[in-house]
């Protein structure tokens, strides 16, 4: 059984075909990698999950439900949440405000309620703010959280956005790249926060350019090239993988 | 001549009449700039209607309130509608299309109330009848007063929107980045739709409130959006406390060059505010950095 | 959109707005060319008409374009001016003197008019002087200022009381109620300024004192901080000059500010949206028009009351509304131009049709008597006057 069942992605813009056919699995509380060069297309896959860009052809089953023909809230709201490459914060916010931001357009109540419904709302709120707490120590950001975020540096600003999609309770977490940026030991950190949210119940599909993180967190690998799927499968038989050391060649192939 | 205290008293509540009008109309504004990035100069065309809507509906034998609320959701329609049926299909246009597409919105909005209304201005009632109140001598008309209450509640009423519902958070979301607002699960297009809604709203409170002061005509609108536009961008687009405190300072300047100077000058208040603004501090005077929008 | 791609939009559309504001605003109604009914195998006899279809003049434009209509088609039912149906062609000058000199250029060029009616404000009828001169084509307007004639020009004729004979006429009446002390508050288009000047000049003559004097530009739509200045300078009377919508203003914001004193105005405020607009504050304005509000005026066995009459019921039957002065203005400067084709040998030219308006004589209008000259393009005195009172929401005499 596969929580994300996706079957015949294609997309085209104008003249670059930069998904073809594509079809993969994501299992329940796993995490899957999607790899491939640059311009391989994996930006665009996660477009197509979340409602940012409409496929040409295909249908991604989450759930049971159809994701695609959906609006990036709806997606938000069946449970799909994702990052982007290149980070989209709330800059004028701190980083506990964007991290609660995640999950007030979650909560039911307004917080208007706060002063009319008193108690309820109030209970609701305390939790939030226990729960952001909570997501940010996770990922190791709780001693950033008054500063702003945008005067974080690059690799900060990722982290932060990771903790803004966990605060949105997603049952799929979408990450395009977010060890970019990272140094060593913060990419270890990463690696560890990734495993804990899996082990949470949360099912994960990371696009990364680090192999390093890509073999040590990931369950199963999905390998595209040129918006097509070459290979997919566990770390240790993808890295064996000719038809992914020939896309890799000259590339990256010295960090398989 | 000599100026009493009542007649700087008199000065001083004229320019917080007008200032009022001018915050609704700058508020109209900085909505739409907060949420998506545009001028929206159809502003001034959602204060015509409002007062021109409102007296259509009292000659049509509706009574006043009726015919005002119902003028104001009117215009809150017309606005969505300038943004479903105008703004969104192009856009991917860019920002500088989208701002003539509304200068495109507001003549088509005023050569329509043209055909529909006529062009001789219409007459108002004041929404309570009685004598002027007096003030520490300054007389104060009781519309005035309605001016200033209405304008104050939809002040109070759209800064507790703003800071404390839900749709308030997704608006200032929004304003920040579309992005970021829609991967917390903001549903983007509604919030650009509302709050062009909402900018009709407050053009046409503004423009059946001020009507019976000032009576109303089909081509008002053009006057009353540079007005709005010039305390919006003196309070810092897109800030809403900003362009209520712009409306205000507009209002009382120009007041007070009538005072000091002439008649004749009032109008170039709003263009040197305009100008000076635009080219000394483009960020207003209750400016703050913007995030990237659209 | 980033940051400065808006502030640069936000630029250019504020210069796109700046241009408009000065050019006046308002969208160029389509003008356009509408043949009369009349069924003559001649040519027909162009005319051109500019008037303010849009903008602060509309009200005063429109009933002008209705009276010509009204008139043109009279004219064609019963054949036409010698054998000749008339073609009257309307523009639109949307209140903008550059428009309504564009309009002239048109109506010149393109559709070789044989003479130009227009326009409904001073300003415009001025810009329009340059056209009619190169063009060597006669113009009649149904503007107030007494520039137009004042500065005489061989082309250029006038049907409306100019300032110089109604402003002295108001001044006098005033004096004459004894209220000497006078506060005046005009508008800063073409007419107010032409009346401004000459209120000025007439005042100390007409015995009267000026204690406050205030401008508004047209299209205002608050004067309480000029009444104010004007209340602290505790005049006897106010006397507020201008054509434009802004006199309800004018006269509602008096009685807001608890200020009682008369209020006097000129012909321009004769509108019935001004009684409508100022509610209670119209009630005891003081005007001085034409006799055409109250034709009884005329004395009832007279041409002049006859022609009156006539022309109201007859607008009034058409239009459900009874003629105001400019309806009348242009009901004048038609019949100046029928009058003068009429008495046109051969082909008309407008060289032709001009020197016969300029031979107009005792021709009875409904603003007046018209006789021009050469040094008198407009022909009316101070006998056509009355004074009108507000009373109950309508025009009334006032007695002298
Ligand atoms: N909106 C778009 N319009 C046109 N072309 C696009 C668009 N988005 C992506 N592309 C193209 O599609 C191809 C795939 O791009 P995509 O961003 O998905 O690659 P990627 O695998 O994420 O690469 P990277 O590793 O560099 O992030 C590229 O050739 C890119 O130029
Ligand atoms: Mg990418």
């Amino acid at each position: 059984m596969s929580l994300l069942r996706v079957r015949g992605l294609d997309k085209r813009f104008g003249g670059v075909h930069a998904v073809r056919d594509l079809s993969f699995d994501v299992h329940p509380q796993t995490i899957k990698a999607l790899i491939g060069p640059n311009g391989a297309g994996k930006s665009t896959v996660f477009n197509l999950l979340t409602g940012f860009e409409r496929p040409d052809s295909g249908s991604a089953t989450f759930a049971d439900a159809e994701l695609i023909g959906l609006r990036p809230h709806e997606v938000v709201r069946r449970g799909v949440v994702r990052t982007f490459q290149e980070s989209r914060l709330f800059d004028s916010m701190t980083v506990e405000e964007n991290v609660l931001a995640g999950m007030h357009l979650r909560l039911r109540a307004s917080m208007l309620g706060a002063a009319v419904r008193a108690p309820r709302v109030r209970a609701e709120e305390r939790e939030a703010r226990v729960e952001a707490a909570h997501v940010m120590r996770m990922l190791g950001i709780e001693r950033h959280a008054h500063r702003k975020a945008g005067d974080l540096p690059h690799g900060l600003r990722r982290v932060v956005e990771v903790a803004r999609a966990l605060a949105a309770r997603p049952k799929l977490l979408l990450l395009d790249e977010p060890a970019a940026g990272l140094d060593g030991r913060e990419t270890e950190d990463l690696a560890d926060a990734l495993l804990r949210i899996r082990d949470t119940g949360v099912t994960l599909l990371i696009v990364e350019h680090d192999m390093g993180l890509v073999m040590e967190v990931s369950d199963e690998i999905v390998v595209i090239d040129q918006g097509r799927k070459i290979a997919e499968g566990p770390p240790l038989l993808i890295q064996k993988d000719p038809a992914v050391l020939e896309a890799y060649l000259g590339e990256v192939g010295d960090r398989v | 001549m000599s100026m009493s205290s009542a007649d700087v008293l008199q000065f001083v509540a004229s320019g917080l009449q007008n200032g009022a009008i001018y915050a609704l109309m700058a508020l109209g504004f900085t909505l739409v700039f907060a949420s998506t990035g545009i001028i929206n100069f159809a502003q001034g065309e959602f204060f015509m209607l409002g007062g021109m809507l409102a007296a259509a509906g009292m000659a049509a034998g509706v009574p006043l309130g009726v015919s005002v609320l119902a003028a104001v959701a009117a215009t809150t329609l017309v606005g969505c509608l300038v943004e479903r049926l105008a703004l969104r299909p192009a856009r991917s246009a860019g920002g500088l299309a989208l701002v003539i597409i509304t200068i495109g919105c507001s003549m088509l909005i005023k050569s329509g109330a043209r055909h529909l209304f006529g062009p001789d201005e219409r007459a108002l009632p004041a929404f309570t009848a009685g004598e002027p109140l007096s003030v520490g001598g300054a007389l104060i008309e009781p519309q005035a007063v309605w001016v200033l209450v209405l304008a104050l509640a939809a002040a109070v009423g759209l800064t507790v929107l703003y800071r404390w519902t839900k749709m308030g958070l997704a608006m200032r979301a929004c304003s920040i980045s579309h992005d970021a607002a829609r991967i917390v699960g903001v549903d983007t297009a509604r919030v650009v739709m509302l709050s062009f809604g909402l900018a009709g709203a407050l053009g046409a409170l503004a423009g059946a409130v001020v009507a019976p002061i000032t009576q109303t005509a089909y081509d008002v609108g053009a006057r009353m959006g540079l007005k709005g536009f010039a305390a919006a961008l003196l309070g810092g687009l897109g800030d809403p406390v900003g362009a209520i405190v712009g409306g205000f300072v507009l209002g009382l300047l120009e007041s007070g060059a009538v005072a000091v100077v002439s008649g004749t000058y009032k109008d170039a208040v709003a263009l040197v505010v305009l100008l000076v603004v635009l080219v000394l501090r483009p960020q207003g005077i209750l400016g703050r950095h913007l995030g990237e929008k659209l | 959109m980033s940051r400065s791609g808006a502030r640069w939009g936000a630029a250019l559309v504020v210069a796109a707005l700046l241009a408009g504001a000065v050019a006046g605003c308002g969208a160029k109604e389509g003008g356009g060319s509408d043949a009369g009914s009349g069924t003559t195998q001649k040519e027909p006899y162009r005319v051109g008409v500019v008037v303010s279809l849009t903008g602060t003049y509309a009200g005063l434009g429109i009933p002008e374009k209705k009276a010509i209509e009204l008139q043109r088609d009279a004219i064609n039912a019963n054949g036409g001016v010698n054998g000749h149906p008339i073609e009257v062609i309307f523009e639109d000058d949307a209140t903008d003197p550059a428009k309504a000199a564009a309009a002239a250029s048109k109506l010149i060029e393109q559709d070789g008019v044989l003479a130009i009616i227009g326009a409904t404000g001073t300003a415009q009828t001025m810009a329009m002087r340059a056209e009619v001169q190169r063009a060597g084509v006669p113009q009649v307007s149904m503007a107030g200022g007494s520039v137009i004639t004042d500065q005489l020009d061989p082309l250029v004729f006038q049907t409306p009381w100019p300032n110089r004979i109604v402003v002295p006429f108001v001044l006098k009446a005033m004096a004459r109620k004894g209220l000497t002390k006078v506060a005046v508050i005009s508008d800063s288009g073409g007419y107010g300024k032409d009346g401004h000047a000459i209120i000025v000049k007439e005042a100390p003559a007409a015995g009267v004192t000026i204690v406050a004097d205030e401008t508004f530009n047209p299209g205002d739509t608050d004067m309480s901080s000029q009444l104010t200045k004007i209340r602290a300078a505790k005049p006897d009377a106010v006397l507020m000059w201008n054509a434009g919508k802004e006199a309800a203003l004018i006269a509602k914001g008096m009685k807001q500010l608890g200020m009682t004193q008369p209020l006097f105005g000129g012909p321009g405020n004769g509108r019935k949206e001004f009684i409508q607009g100022a509610g209670d504050g119209a009630e005891g304005f003081r005007f001085a028009a034409g006799k055409i509000l109250v034709p009884s005026a005329y004395g009832t066995d007279t041409e002049a009351y006859k022609v009156a009459t006539e022309f109201i019921d007859s607008y009034t039957a058409k239009y459900g509304e009874s003629p105001d002065i400019f309806a009348g203005h242009a009901y004048d400067a038609f019949l100046i131009v029928v009058d003068a084709l009429k008495r046109i040998e051969g082909d008309a030219t407008p060289a032709k049709l001009r020197d016969a308006i300029e031979q107009t004589k005792g021709l009875v209008g409904v603003g007046g008597t018209f006789t021009y000259s050469p040094q008198d393009h407009n022909g009316l005195t101070e006998s056509e006057l009355v004074l009108y009172r507000v009373e109950n929401g309508a025009w009334v005499l006032d007695e002298q």
